[in-house]
């Protein structure tokens, strides 16, 4: 330990003391514990502009049907349904489903999406989900998250393996989940971050400390043997000292106003919208809603299912809006464990079901349709009787997304095991821009 | 503490269902004492992992208890390994810590008291506004009949931002509504889920009886309600302290009976709101009954959770999926869907009376009266309601097993009794108590041995926590320090290593759930995760770094510590000194030389001192207490460190990843 010099330090707690402690510290004389930086940081170049892949996992397993009904079905909807099922006529008003003209009708809270479907932006995905029949919520998301139906082993997540795969230089913020631990898909040996909110990596930029704090925190963690301490140590350090040098509120700040609502979805995307602007190397993001689980009181145009919906959709919306010229980059992807029993259950609710169905939203998609095929609702057809069938692997709309979109292919790298066929969302080169369907409101 | 009905459900449903059972258990109480005089003989393995006594001390304190405070392990050393946890198998009382816990209302409450007393944003906004609708009609209250199933502002932290107003109208501002409580003699469900965790964090730190407070917490995962549910918040203080708690040393099918019977448990899963198929046949003959249209008028003024104004037909599985789930069996437990649908019918008419029903006529009819006049078809303790009427009759199968027609209750019953006994609930029982106990990923052979202790002592609590401390896998290396502390766990071991006085924990609990933990909220039915994956990410990291420098440098609201007598002498002269000091009493028993190598590099920058008093004075996410300042500035001897290094030194060794886990 270096010989302390009482004499300087008196004085310098007098010239603190004196100036108030902000200018000290902000004037760069400041302690040399906050400016260890240029010794401890790697130098970290803004990495520019990437093709961004946003996830939204909508936790406890939404009712696809709820979410997008078949018009042709509405009368076996009333009979399985009595409760919940709404009508897509005109004379149903703003209380009834949004015909999309195309053979389906949107929940009446997801009317923010109406637009970007209107726009060809949006391709919905119905009767999707997974091969594996559990109804575990954990299994579920977990078979989802790390790729593989049926096995509990893998070790990593499909997000991971595909930023793993990207190429190119990575950004510490490439790989990014916006929730409070490490979700199973971003989970695994590629450099991925998790944070609740941004801000939990930042601080005050009245002292700005950060490049200080964010040192000690490497050195603290580095030295020890504690891998799993000096990786995550490391990682956000690493994280910190980017955001330090970037100006993220003024993204915030020009999102205001865009309709995001005031949740953690909301939140999460806002945030996401900012890095992607920013130009932070952000090519891979996560974000999860919960509440999806509507065993009791679902409701109808209002209610339990309405809130989540309606939140989400709000949020999605303002997400593209608020991109302005960045959207061309972006794809937004939605999944969800599986779907709700076709037939009500005993509360106004629905139990565990199969299958369900997703949005892809961006630049390029082949959208304004409905993909996939819908099974028929003939209590005869469904499976085990009272759910949808899944007649679109999940994997299929995933190895899509990540082969389309991030230009990572490869997948049965993704997707060990799988070798099945991705379901086209992209409209190709030749194919013109698609007329617009024809939807009511 | 208020006695709930849920002991009385357990007695009533033991003695009416398997009193086979309770003479075997009557008749076992000689052997079982005589097998308790020889468990303390048995010494547990720590001389042949290599370990010394003190060693060997704090890796039982770390895992059996929330760490040790100054003074334990030498305690437990001299009391010996086997005699203090044989001490921690038989809780003693606790007046200090009731003295402590003597502030939080809502712990000498019923339920019923709380309900009344206790009132969601959403209940309290309409009363306000129907207080003044007459004055002013523009005042709006929005909100949905299912708001108060969703409103969660009553709970700090993890969705620090966003979730909390979900559902929430703003036309009200919270303030206003609070004042407005306040005025009449009301508090909130924010109030009330603050008692919760504050009563945790003093139990925690405080209680005599750690193992069970340890225990406690890991039965409350496992048999998880959540207070996002508002519903479940005026049914989880009984559910804490009289369900759990009591059992939380006891036997597995006690605990499992007293959860599935409990309002907090049937509200959070739905199976209040199950009801038999509209075809099925009803438990319920009316004809049978002589006194039955009497009967059907008090039930018709009984307004109950089930058919609260609502048609109420058909089945809600979600209590059935996540008894078999998370429960009992096991999801690799062997169990098909039918089992699944069949137990949903089994448990249909178990529900909940609800207290806007308050004291109908059933008041006057007491339960032995009841019994006799509908046994098996209609029950009622306290809250908990069974109602034939609303219950599936036919015969059912679970797992194999018959159960046959119109039996009422006894369905439910004999279901538990079978989930409690199978083997595969031993084994994931035991999978979980290893996961706990010893690490993330446990030998297969400890499992196995732990879950023919459970199938041999009919699922003893007691009998598996000293199995595992006699297990030399629980002493080995890999299982040393290889638990990363739970964020609570973290907060209550810190508290307690510094000695630290807890004048009021909900600053602790604020941080505790921004680093992840909300208490009594995990979002999943899962209860909070007992593995480190999911403990430790870029912020929550430094979340916990900077608890730890906060906690130390006194920068945490209700808390105050004393590094000085900590440091258990004259102030530390060096840097060295001080880290010998606070080292011994942080990381008893730990190899700490390459911490303190990098602590000496860390704090030997010039100016550290006064960067961290402007830190102290900047940084800090709570205003500084008045004084530390002045207090920081009191050092003026030359070769003594000052405060702020001292707390910072302190702050970094919990902050470190050795203390970090355990």
């Amino acid at each position: 330990m270096r010989p302390r010099k009482p004499g300087r330090r008196l004085i310098d707690r007098r010239a603190f003391l004196k100036a108030g402690g902000i200018a000290l510290v902000t004037a760069g004389a400041g302690p040399a514990f906050l400016g260890r930086t240029a010794l401890a940081s790697t130098p970290v170049t803004t990495p520019g502009r990437r093709k961004v892949l946003v996830t939204i996992f909508q936790r406890g397993a939404m009712d696809g049907l709820a979410a997008v009904s078949p018009v042709g079905e509405e009368a076996r909807m009333r009979a399985l349904r009595p409760r919940l099922a709404m009508s897509a006529a005109r004379s149903a008003g703003s209380d009834g489903l949004i015909d999309l003209g195309v053979g389906f009708a949107l929940h009446p809270a997801l009317a923010p999406l109406v637009p970007l479907f209107r726009d060809g932006d949006l391709a919905i995905v119905h009767a999707v989900g997974s091969p594996h029949a559990t109804r575990s919520h954990f299994d579920a998301q977990d078979f989802m998250e790390s790729g593989t139906p049926g096995l509990r082993g893998t070790p990593d997540g499909w997000l991971n393996r595909v930023a793993g795969r990207l190429g190119h230089d990575a950004s510490p913020l490439r790989a990014l989940a916006l929730t409070p631990s490490m979700p199973r898909s971003l989970a695994g040996p590629a450099p991925a971050l998790a944070v609740a909110d941004l801000d939990a990596l930042r601080m005050p930029a009245a002292i700005a400390p950060i490049n200080g704090e964010s040192s000690q925190m490497e050195a603290l963690y580095g030295s020890s043997d504690d891998r799993v301490f000096a990786a995550t140590a490391r990682e956000a350090a690493e994280a910190m000292r980017l955001l330090a040098r970037i100006d993220l509120a003024a993204g915030e700040r020009s999102s205001d106003g865009r309709g995001y609502p005031e949740t953690t979805i909301g939140a999460s995307l806002r945030q996401i919208a900012a890095l992607i602007k920013a130009d932070v190397g952000l090519e891979v993001a996560f974000a999860e809603t919960s509440g999806w689980d509507t065993h009791v009181l679902q409701g109808t145009a209002t209610g339990s299912f309405a809130r989540r919906a309606e939140e989400l959709a709000r949020a999605v919306a303002a997400f593209f809006t608020d991109l302005g010229s960045r959207r061309d980059d972006v794809v937004l992807m939605t999944m969800t464990e599986f779907g709700r029993g076709v037939i009500e259950n005993g509360s106004g609710g629905t139990d565990h079901g199969h299958g369900s169905c997703l949005f892809v939203v961006g630049g390029g998609v082949d959208g304004g349709k409905v993909h996939g095929t819908f099974p028929s609702l003939d209590p005869a057809a469904l499976t085990a009787g009272r759910d949808l069938p899944v007649t679109t692997d999940f994997r299929s709309v995933f190895a899509e997304v990540a082969g389309h979109h991030l230009g990572v292919a490869d997948a049965t790298a993704i997707f060990p095991g799988w070798s099945g066929p991705r379901l086209a969302l992209w409209r190709s080169a030749l194919q013109h821009e698609p007329s617009a369907p024809r939807v009511r409101r | 503490m208020v006695v709930c009905a849920v002991a009385g459900v357990y007695a009533l449903t033991q003695a009416a269902s398997a009193p086979a059972q309770e003479d075997a258990r009557a008749s076992a109480g000689p052997e079982a004492s005589a097998a308790t005089a020889s468990a303390a003989a048995t010494s547990f393995p720590w001389r042949q992992a290599g370990l010394d006594a003190k060693t060997a001390a704090t890796h039982l304190l770390d895992r059996f208890a929330y760490g040790p405070r100054p003074g334990d392990v030498d305690t437990v050393v001299a009391m010996g390994l086997e005699a203090w946890l044989e001490a921690q198998l038989a809780p003693v009382a606790e007046p200090d810590l009731e003295q402590r816990l003597e502030h939080l209302p809502s712990l000498q409450m019923s339920p019923r008291q709380i309900q009344r007393t206790y009132l969601s944003s959403f209940q309290l906004r309409n009363m306000l506004a129907r207080d003044r609708s007459a004055a002013d009609r523009t005042v709006e209250v929005g909100a949905g009949a299912g708001a108060a199933q969703d409103d969660r502002d009553a709970i700090e932290g993890t969705p620090a931002r966003g979730e909390a107003s979900d559902d929430v109208d703003h036309v009200l501002l919270h303030d206003e509504v609070v004042a407005w409580a306040k005025s009449h003699g009301l508090r909130t469900h924010k109030h009330l889920v603050a008692e919760l965790a504050s009563q945790k964090l003093l139990r925690a730190v405080y209680s005599p009886n750690q193992l069970r407070e340890v225990m406690t917490a890991f039965w409350l995962d496992h048999f998880h309600v959540s207070v996002r549910n508002a519903e479940v918040r005026a049914f989880a203080i009984s559910y804490d302290a009289d369900a759990v708690r009591p059992r939380a040393l006891g036997e597995f099918g006690s605990l499992l009976f007293a959860t599935a019977a409990h309002p907090a448990m049937l509200v959070y899963l739905d199976n209040a709101r199950s009801v038999a198929e509209a075809a099925a046949p009803r438990a319920f003959d009316p004809q049978s009954y002589p006194d039955w249209t009497e009967l059907r008028a008090r039930f018709a003024s009984l307004a109950d959770y089930a058919s609260a104004g609502r048609e109420a037909a058909g089945l809600n599985e979600n209590y059935a999926r996540e008894l078999l789930e998370l429960h009992t069996l096991g999801v690799q437990g062997g169990y098909s869907e039918q089992d699944v649908r069949e137990i949903a019918r089994a448990f249909t008419g178990w529900t909940v009376r609800s207290s806007a029903g308050a004291l109908s006529p059933y008041s006057k009819i007491s339960a032995q009266a009841l019994a006799r006049l509908a046994p098996d078809q209609l029950q009622v303790r306290r809250q908990y309601l069974f109602r034939g009427d609303l219950h599936d009759a036919g015969p059912k199968t679970v797992l194999g097993q018959a159960l046959p027609a119109g039996r009422g209750a006894r369905d439910g019953r004999d279901v538990l009794w079978l989930l409690a006994r199978h083997p595969s609930t031993a084994r994931h029982v035991a999978r979980k108590l290893a996961i706990r106990f010893v690490s993330d990923a446990p030998p297969e052979a400890l499992v196995d041995q732990l879950a023919a202790t459970f199938e041999a002592t009919g699922g003893d609590i007691r009998a598996l926590l000293r199995a595992i401390a006699r297990s030399p896998h629980f002493w080995s290396a890999a299982a040393r320090g290889a638990k990363v502390k739970q964020p609570f766990e973290l907060a209550a071991s810190a508290l307690r290593g510094l000695d630290a006085e807890v004048k009021s924990p909900l600053a602790v609990m604020r941080r505790v759930a921004d680093m992840g933990q909300p208490a009594y909220a995990a979002s999943a039915p899962t209860g909070f995760p007992d593995q480190a994956a999911a403990w430790l990410d870029a912020g929550t990291l430094l979340a916990r770094l900077r608890f730890g420098l906060d906690l130390a440098a006194g920068r945490i609201q209700g808390i105050s510590v004393d590094l000085g007598r900590l440091a258990g002498g004259p102030a530390p002269a060096s840097l060295d000194q001080a880290f010998a000091a606070y080292g011994a009493r942080l990381l008893p028993g730990r190899d700490a030389k390459a911490l303190q190598m990098a602590l000496r590099e860390l704090l030997a920058a010039p100016g550290l001192d006064e960067g961290l008093v402007a830190a102290a004075a900047l940084g800090s996410p709570e205003p500084a207490p008045p004084g530390t300042l002045i207090a920081l500035f009191d050092f003026e001897a030359a070769d003594v460190p000052p405060q702020a290094v001292l707390a910072h030194l302190a702050g970094l060794i919990l902050g470190s990843s050795e203390f970090q886990r355990r």
